[in-house]
């Protein structure tokens, strides 16, 4: 088997005296696509946070591209190939499209203490920015600045920006959330292009997505994984049902 | 550099971080539940200074000068609070300093219209004038000494308040959990036109025990301002245990720098450097503290919980 | 995206608009500086020249703190010690023999991107009101120093011996070349500064003010990139204060007293917060309000400071509108 590209090592986290992340440990494999599921309050996001650097762990490690990153900030982990989508888009509002994707091929390629040369004169920033922007969908919304782009085209634009940096595993925290039925399905279609090329770690709400796209669920309960297995055996696990498809078995 | 005299300054830096304190508490405070930067604060302390000078030159009498001086800051508290602050709430830091700069620059003209320039002074009462001996050898002003005591009194009445109180309790929850307090149905504007006027309150205090000891002049605001910024930051905005802790620490270094730093170099360098140096570094070491403390501690030593 | 619901109030369609945030108006506004000191010998206005100097040399550095107050979100209420410490520059390598401004400016610049740079290793670790308040102390730690500097002036400050010379010529003496020296280096930093904004650098530290923690997530440090950029506008403070020394003939820790740095701001936010240049506009309105106030009266400051206020109160301001930089 494959050394597994992100690996969590009894990962624990307590806010004061209340855990918010208990012994978790899982993995994701090349070219797999993991979601997270869980309850609210079940400690998805602190969970993504201390992966993402966000947050530090109280014990346990986190392991990525073969390294230990507990110790690692945001920036250093993003810099080994760790790429992230937000829970509430996050792109830089006042920048069109094209220039938030060339800000993040820029940080790929090369030093961005260069003061004096334009950044639009490097052509191949620009036109991998461009490619990446035409590859989610965004070719003719290149020049328009993000602010002004809809709640799902901001999502694309996320996508773009972590495709372009060629990362070795994006973290997506709820993609889904808040976008409309006919958005929701292009964005799983995106995802769904990218199985077997780019490992995900998805957090997802919406049960149709995460049935559709991942290879591999594991289930968190009150900060602690509760099942970890196929979707066919997730599906199937009595315990899961219980405790959290519950209401959507009997929907 | 004998015990006497490092007795004598360790009062004095003792009486000048009391000062800071009573300047700080209300600032702290106003930081921590708003998240509002307040530069006029200072005009608040040159306010109290002149408005009591004022009274107990009317009065004739120092305790009724005091009071009144007292409910006329308190009374300017509540109008500036009504006609600027509350509208400066939420938003940007920017745009409050700039609005509070402004004001600091009316204030400051005005009072220089309605005053003069040139700094009035006010008369100790007869009761605190004069000296004491301490201990042989040790004689110091009973004035200092009044403002020593009196500012600790009011450091622990407002611990009291803080610690004991409901509205005390508010203020704290508020500084560190604005939205929960809110969430609660406490008026959080009203609870800051309380503290913000209380905080008025406090600098005007602060300003009048200062009086009779410095110039009272339009401009004398302007350092115990920046003094009791670099005690917010070093003890940590909204906590009010590190606003004391800060101010005292402030006030020692402060003075026994200004006090003993050329005797210092002197120790190591050759007599005329160090009387050039001397100042120049004297002036420089709380700030120097300052960045050390923050270097380590980014949000200063006692950082109010969870911001 | 054509039946958006037209919410956008303040992106009134204006052909204009862009025009006056293009670094092409920054020049139109250069060039209309520049025609001031000609049009007062012709017109026989000394005033004027000194005025039209002055306002070059406030927007130089009103210029160098938008670029880390408007472009970088950094609101820094110390800009007036770099100022300060690049007209001290001068008139320290003067008593030393240095009177040439080849050695001057440079040294200043370095002066004040060293000031600054120093400084903004403690004040960036910061953020928010925290920063704002420890740059103003850090910047009275810079006059306070000025000021117990006995063989300086002290609190007086002191008077420079003559102007600086240019390669030995004592060109500078006169007004006039004086009043474009100023323009041009105003001119030439407005220039670099744009370019700045536009380079791979300045993509970054722009992309900071809005949206650290997405930086963050792309793999950016934000505290390397804003001590660089905080130096710089350090520098160019310093290089406007040993403008301004040059044209007083004078130096005194009055330069970097905290009133200073928040005219600097005032400055800035006039001009709009937006395109560098909104910093010359900013400037101009500022020294000329100052002027014909304290013609009406000398307490012009009872005026000057409510007008603050409303500012504020009434959101923006009008330059602000003008030129479209300032969002909701």
């Amino acid at each position: 088997m494959a050394d597994p590209i992100l690996k969590l090592d009894d990962l624990s986290k307590n806010f004061g005296a209340l855990p918010v992340t208990r012994h978790v440990s899982l993995e994701v494999l090349p070219g797999e696509i993991h979601a997270v599921i869980g309850p609210n309050g079940a400690g998805k996001t602190t969970l993504i946070n201390q992966i993402s650097g966000v947050l530090k762990p109280d014990r346990g490690r986190v392991l990525f591209a073969g390294q230990d990153v507990t110790r690692l900030g945001v920036a250093a982990r993003a810099r080994l190939g760790l790429a992230r989508i937000f829970q509430i888009s996050s792109v830089v509002a006042g920048f069109s499209a094209q220039e938030n994707v060339a800000l993040a091929a820029q940080a790929k390629a090369g030093s961005s203490f260069r003061f004096l040369k334009p950044a639009r004169a490097d052509r191949a920033i620009e036109d991998k920015a461009a490619e990446s922007l035409a590859a989610v969908g965004l070719a003719r919304r290149a020049d328009v600045a993000a602010a002004l782009l809809s709640h799902g085209e901001k999502r694309a634009l996320e996508l773009a920006m972590a495709l372009v940096q060629a990362p070795r595993l994006v973290l997506l925290d709820e993609p889904m959330a808040g976008t409309g039925k006919a958005e929701t399905e292009r964005l799983t279609e995106l995802l769904a292009g990218l199985r077997g090329r780019l490992p995900m770690l998805l957090i997802e709400h919406d049960m149709a997505t995460v049935f559709a796209l991942a290879d591999r669920i594991t289930v968190l309960v009150e900060g602690a994984v509760a099942a970890s297995g196929s979707p066919e055996a997730i599906r199937n696990d009595p315990v899961v049902r219980r405790a959290y498809l519950g209401e959507d078995a009997h929907a | 550099m004998n015990t006497t005299l490092l007795l004598v300054q360790t009062l004095n830096g003792l009486q000048l971080g009391v000062i800071l304190f009573l300047v700080a508490a209300g600032l702290t405070l106003v930081f921590g539940v708003m998240d509002f930067i307040n530069l006029a604060h200072g005009v608040q302390y040159m306010l109290g200074a002149y408005l009591t000078a004022t009274a107990v030159a009317w009065t004739d009498h120092f305790g009724l000068g005091l009071a009144l001086g007292m409910l006329a800051t308190l009374a300017a508290g509540f109008v500036l609070e009504i006609l600027v602050y509350r509208h400066l709430t939420g938003r940007d830091h920017l745009e409050q300093v700039l609005a509070t700069f402004g004001l600091i620059l009316f204030m400051t003209e005005g009072v220089k219209m309605v005053f003069g320039a040139s700094p009035i002074a006010m008369r100790t009462p007869e009761i605190l004038s004069g000296s004491v001996v301490l201990m042989p050898g040790l004689l110091y002003p009973v004035w200092r000494i009044a403002i020593i005591a009196s500012g600790l009194g009011v450091a622990l009445l407002l611990w009291l308040l803080v610690a004991r109180t409901r509205i005390g309790m508010l203020v704290r929850a508020g500084s560190t959990h604005a939205p929960i307090v809110s969430a609660l149905g406490v008026d959080i504007d009203r609870l800051f036109m309380i503290v913000f006027a209380f905080g008025a309150m406090l600098a005007g205090f602060a300003g009048s025990m200062a009086a009779p000891i410095l110039s009272v002049e339009p401009n004398m605001g302007d350092g115990v301002l920046i003094l009791a910024f670099v005690v917010i930051v070093i003890g940590g905005i909204g906590s009010i245990r590190g606003a004391f802790l800060a101010a005292l620490l402030v006030g020692l270094v402060d003075t026994l720098g200004r006090a003993f730093m050329t005797d210092i170099l002197k120790l190591f360098f050759a007599n005329s450097s160090a009387a050039k140096a001397g100042p120049a570094l004297a002036s420089m070491l709380i700030y120097v503290v300052m960045a050390l403390i923050l270097f380590f501690r980014p949000q200063g030593l006692f950082p109010a919980e969870r911001r | 995206m054509a039946t958006a619901p037209a919410a956008n109030d303040n992106a009134r369609p204006s052909r204009l608009g862009p025009f006056l945030r293009s670094p092409a108006f920054g020049l139109v506004l250069v060039a209309l500086l520049a025609a001031a000191p000609a049009a007062a010998v012709l017109l026989g206005q000394p005033f004027w020249l000194t005025m039209a100097t002055r306002v070059a040399i406030f927007a130089l550095a009103a210029l160098s703190l938008s670029f880390i107050l408007g472009q970088g979100g950094l609101v820094s209420f110390g800009h007036a010690a770099p100022f300060g410490i690049g007209a001290y520059a001068v008139l320290i390598l003067a008593d030393l023999g240095f009177t040439d401004a080849l050695v001057a400016f440079p040294v200043a610049f370095l002066a004040g991107a060293l000031f600054s740079g120093v400084t903004g290793t403690v004040a960036l670790r910061t953020r928010g009101v925290y920063f704002i308040m420890i740059t103003l102390a850090l910047a009275q730690m810079a006059f306070f120093t000025f000021t117990s500097l006995s063989a300086y002036g002290g609190d007086d400050g002191m008077t420079l011996w003559a102007r600086s010379t240019v390669a030995g010529q004592k060109w500078l003496k006169n007004d006039l070349t004086f009043a474009y020296l100023a323009i041009g280096l105003l001119a030439l930093f407005l220039v670099l500064g744009n370019r700045v904004l536009a380079s791979r650098f300045g993509r970054v530290f722009r992309g900071l003010k809005e949206n650290e923690s997405r930086l963050a997530a792309l793999g950016y440090d934000a505290y390397p990139v804003r001590l660089v950029a905080y130096a710089l506008a350090g520098g160019v403070a310093a290089v406007a204060g040993a403008l301004l020394a040059n044209q007083t003939e004078f130096v005194s820790p009055a330069y970097m007293a905290w009133q200073r740095s928040g005219d600097l701001i005032v400055m800035v936010v006039l001009g709009g917060l937006g395109p560098l240049h909104g910093a010359i506009v900013g400037a101009a309105v500022v020294l000329v309000v100052e002027e014909t106030l304290s013609h009406l009266t000398e307490h012009w400051k009872i005026i000057f400071g409510p007008l603050l206020i409303l500012i504020v109160l009434l959101r923006g301001g009008l330059i602000a509108r003008i030129l479209g930089g300032r969002r909701g």
